[in-house]
């Protein structure tokens, strides 16, 4: 595996931050970020639409090797669906790759069972305490005719994070986004988080109904002793828009020019 | 008196615990609140600070 992808597709997005306070605070990590993961892989591109490509590109000026303008044509799904982007980003894909967020940074590189993997994550989620929340929307796909049911244990409750997304084995993506389509559709509940299901749990289900062999960094999360072991570090939400993270993370790319 | 302070006692560990655990409400999200649930799990903040 040698190549790392990110995406962005702008019709979601709430402002140009991408989830961080500013303009800056969001250039500073993905930069770091992408400073990174070109350390460890020759290919690192970007898949976007227009909007993405201006502002990440002509404006911003981020390292990418390599840039797709290609999400322009998801615009007619309404943005609730945030995750078809990047189900769209992955399907696109030719070669074996490990989609990675903005928010996830790589500083070093990582361990050959991931790149090797037939399929890799972060970590599972089955908690009902922590991920609790899909079980409203597992209830909710019985007894709809979503073509995912065949392939989902709605009763079971697993999935993967996604902020790693690796694949050496292609041969499910393409499944994996019709699924999603089928469910964006179809799905006429205005339930919260279904873009959390229609990729994380479906794409658990979806490699364990094919017999995927899957690689996660941590077993049930990724703890700090796991995350420095391995230079893993994903700013999730809140965490990266705390103003002594910003800071480091400020500091932390002034020494990785 | 004694069985008052029990009952407040037990009302303030039950409190202590189900604050420590990061139960996800999801009847008060709205779509646009999309990641917000995971905001006490970022992962590796040590690499950052050092």
């Amino acid at each position: 595996m040698n190549k790392v992808v990110y995406s962005q597709w702008s019709k979601p997005a709430k402002d140009e931050f991408v989830g961080f306070n500013s303009k800056e605070a969001f250039a500073n990590c993905a930069r770091l970020s992408i400073l990174n993961s070109r350390k460890w892989f020759d290919k690192v591109e970007l898949v976007t639409d227009e909007k993405g490509y201006k502002f990440l590109i002509d404006d911003l000026k981020l390292p990418f090797t390599d840039v797709k303008v290609e999400l322009d044509r998801l615009n007619h799904i309404p943005k609730k669906n945030w995750s078809i982007g990047k189900i769209y980003a992955c399907k696109i894909q030719d070669e074996p790759f490990m989609h990675q967020d903005f928010d996830v940074i790589w500083f070093k590189k990582p361990p050959s069972r991931i790149l090797k993997a037939q399929a890799a994550f972060q970590n599972p989620e089955k908690s009902e305490g922590v991920h609790g929340f899909y079980r409203s929307i597992m209830q909710d796909a019985k007894g709809k005719e979503f073509e995912l049911n065949k392939y989902c244990n709605l009763d079971l409750l697993r999935a993967y994070n996604c902020g790693i997304i690796c694949f050496n084995d292609l041969s499910i993506i393409n499944k994996w986004y019709d699924l999603a389509i089928d469910y964006i559709n179809k799905n006429k509940s205005n339930l919260p988080l279904v873009p959390i299901f229609f990729e994380q749990f479906l794409i658990y289900n979806l490699l364990d109904y094919y017999d995927f062999k899957v690689e996660t960094l941590g077993k049930d999360w990724v703890d700090e002793k796991t995350a420095v072991k391995y230079g893993y570090t994903h700013l999730i939400s809140d965490s990266k828009r705390k103003k002594h993270v910003e800071e480091k993370v400020a500091i932390k790319l002034a020494k990785t020019k | 008196m004694k069985f008052i302070l029990n009952i407040i006692k037990k009302i303030i560990m039950l409190f202590k615990k189900t604050k420590k655990k990061h139960v996800i409400n999801i009847t008060k999200c709205e779509d646009k609140e999309v990641v917000e649930f995971y905001n006490e799990f970022a992962v590796g903040l040590n690499n950052i600070i050092e």
